[in-house]
């Protein structure tokens, strides 16, 4: 039988499993897993659209660099930095929808920033969140350690 | 001045203090120009006892579950609702305090309307 899943979707899905202490009810509360478990909000707006995603930041003092980016209407969206962040959501949708949805941006989050994270922290220490979190430029042992450990890709340490 | 009031006092002092809840509760406050008796409705709270959550030392992120628990037990709150407002006011705090920081590190994607797609954006 072909696997459905890749690898990495399977041992994301394990992991998203064993943090949230998933239970298998249905309908599954996501929401509450996502912040139980998850530094991130959620925040639900009506028929989002990426400015409207823009406004909602800069009325909040949340100046991030501009999207450049079209305008157009979104499910959801996911806004992370130095493991903080917000999941948009369209708070008009239907809650299998909105379920959904949270389910979509939540694979973006575990697939797309925490794994690449927890890669890094495995391959290079601790020390690597310094450079994940903004904080200080990647050393020169650690850009050519990142490409040997093929770690690069995903974290763009070359590229700072 | 009675026990309620020296709490509450207490309580709007230490939202300076960025190592108590109250903090967090101010930072959610002001972003979401609301006032604190709509944190407590929304958390199901007495002033007393909002003021009590508000006096509780912020959550450490090596033992965040144990922490929440524990606070939750001692005023006895939904877990879930101070969920809701702590991780807001925490992003807040980290984006205001990397605001106009452009590079690789933020992530940013959306599930579009249009076709269905998916972006980074």
């Amino acid at each position: 039988m072909t696997a459905l899943l890749s690898p990495l979707l399977e041992q994301l899905a394990t992991k998203f499993r064993q943090v949230s202490r998933y239970d298998y009810c249905f309908p599954y509360n996501i929401e509450r897993a996502i912040l139980h478990s998850f530094p991130i909000s959620i925040v639900k707006l009506s028929k989002p659209s990426v400015q409207d995603i823009q406004e909602w930041l800069k009325a909040r003092g949340l100046t991030i660099a501009p999207i450049g980016t079209p305008d157009r209407p979104l499910f959801g969206c996911t806004v992370i930095y130095r493991n903080r962040g917000f999941f948009f959501v369209d708070g008009l949708l239907d809650e299998a929808e909105q379920r959904f949805t949270l389910a979509h941006e939540l694979a973006h989050y575990l697939r797309d920033y925490d794994y690449p994270r927890e890669l890094a922290i495995q391959k290079l220490g601790p020390k690597i969140l310094e450079v994940l979190d903004d904080e200080r430029v990647p050393e020169d042992d650690e850009r050519v350690f990142a490409i040997l450990e093929g770690v690069n890709d995903r974290l763009t340490l070359c590229q700072s | 001045m009675s026990n309620q009031e020296m709490m509450t006092r207490m309580a709007y002092r230490a939202s300076s203090n960025p190592d108590y809840i109250a903090y967090l509760f101010e930072l959610y406050s002001s972003a979401e120009k609301t006032e604190w008796s709509a944190i407590a409705r929304k958390l199901g709270l007495d002033e007393i006892r909002l003021a009590r959550v508000a006096l509780s030392r912020r959550p450490r992120q090596e033992t965040f579950d144990e922490d929440i628990e524990r606070i939750a037990e001692y005023v006895e709150v939904d877990v879930t609702e101070l969920l809701s407002i702590l991780r807001h006011a925490e992003a807040l705090e980290v984006f205001r305090a990397n605001s106009n920081r452009t590079g690789k590190r933020w992530l940013m994607a959306a599930r579009d309307k249009e076709d269905e797609n998916e972006s980074d954006i």
